[in-house]
């Protein structure tokens, strides 16, 4: 774990970035820009990966539109409010016995397996229909 | 003597060299355990002597060999002679790079994601099993396919961005012509 500034440092460079993100898919709709990188494994193989269509729901998103953003990309929604606490719970030190319990129930050896499922359920759903 | 109270615990012995375990009480029976046996569970700070534990009571066999029977009776110190593997029940499960396999897989890069995120499942449950090194090589596979994953797609979007833009880069210049 980085320790003083140099932790500063990152996580401003972080804000950064993130910020200039959001403000570039806010800013640009995917559909119309050709700017932003298409899917390798769509453009290979015509299938949709898991993460296809996040760019598109990502700008529908800032936008407000949610029915869009689960249209391009159902797992992006729900895995954003996931992923977020996840990163506390790595970061935070000491946490307290509570918290542990959660961790291991939402990011424990079950929880991962149901995530693996889910995701897998998709990438196959999403092909076929 | 102090006896220490271990309750529904798995339980791990030794035989001076050699550490064999988890076991339930139950599974103990029949290996020759004896009250000069070294015992050790998690939340115990060291090792014990099994007949200091009264829930091992029924597992002492008194006919058996010791295991441990150096003529001093120090039982195995944890500490820096002690292999790496021996000291980690007590601490934290390797890490599992669900968080960044999630990020990898669907906000971004290639479907490569997916052993990722299958290695993460299996490391904690092993890790819990006392597998502690196939959680440790588990762990590894996933920050390995994390990486190749990562790796992969911002090479691919390098090569797209060098075809794409020196493409769109000729058309503004042929416009501008």
């Amino acid at each position: 774990m980085l320790t003083g500034h140099l932790r500063w440092l990152f996580i401003g460079l972080g804000a950064g970035i993130v910020s200039l993100l959001i403000y570039i898919y806010y800013k640009y709709d995917p559909l119309q820009s050709a700017w932003f990188p298409k899917c390798p494994f769509k453009t290979f193989t015509g299938l949709d990966c898991p993460g296809c269509g996040s760019q598109r729901a990502i700008h529908a998103l800032l936008h407000g539109d949610f029915s869009a953003a689960v249209r391009y990309n159902a797992l992006l929604l729900p895995f954003i409010p996931y992923v977020l606490i996840g990163t506390i719970f790595q970061w935070k030190q000491n946490l307290t016995a509570p918290m542990l319990r959660w961790r291991r129930i939402l990011y424990g050896e079950w929880a991962i397996k149901i995530v693996a499922t889910v995701i897998l359920l998709y990438f196959i759903g999403r092909n076929i229909y | 003597m102090q006896y220490i109270h271990v309750k529904m615990q798995k339980f791990h012995y030794t035989d001076g060299t050699n550490t064999f375990g988890p076991f339930s009480v139950e599974e103990l029976k029949g290996k020759g355990i004896t009250g000069d046996t070294f015992v050790w569970a998690e939340g115990l700070p060291n090792w014990v002597a099994a007949r200091q534990i009264p829930e091992l009571a029924s597992v002492i066999n008194e006919g058996a060999q010791p295991y441990y029977t150096g003529t001093t009776q120090v039982p195995p110190q944890f500490g820096g002679s002690m292999p790496p593997t021996f000291n980690r029940p007590t601490g934290r499960p390797p890490k599992t790079y669900l968080i960044e396999s999630i990020l990898t897989t669907i906000f971004c890069c290639l479907p490569l994601g997916i052993p990722s995120i299958i290695y993460a499942s299996r490391v904690e449950g092993k890790y819990y099993r006392g597998d502690y090194l196939g959680a440790e090589a588990d762990s590894a596979s996933a920050k390995r396919w994390l990486f190749i994953n990562l790796g992969l797609s911002v090479g691919l979007w390098i090569l797209y961005f060098l075809i794409f833009g020196s493409a769109m880069f000729a058309a503004m210049m042929g416009d501008f012509n």
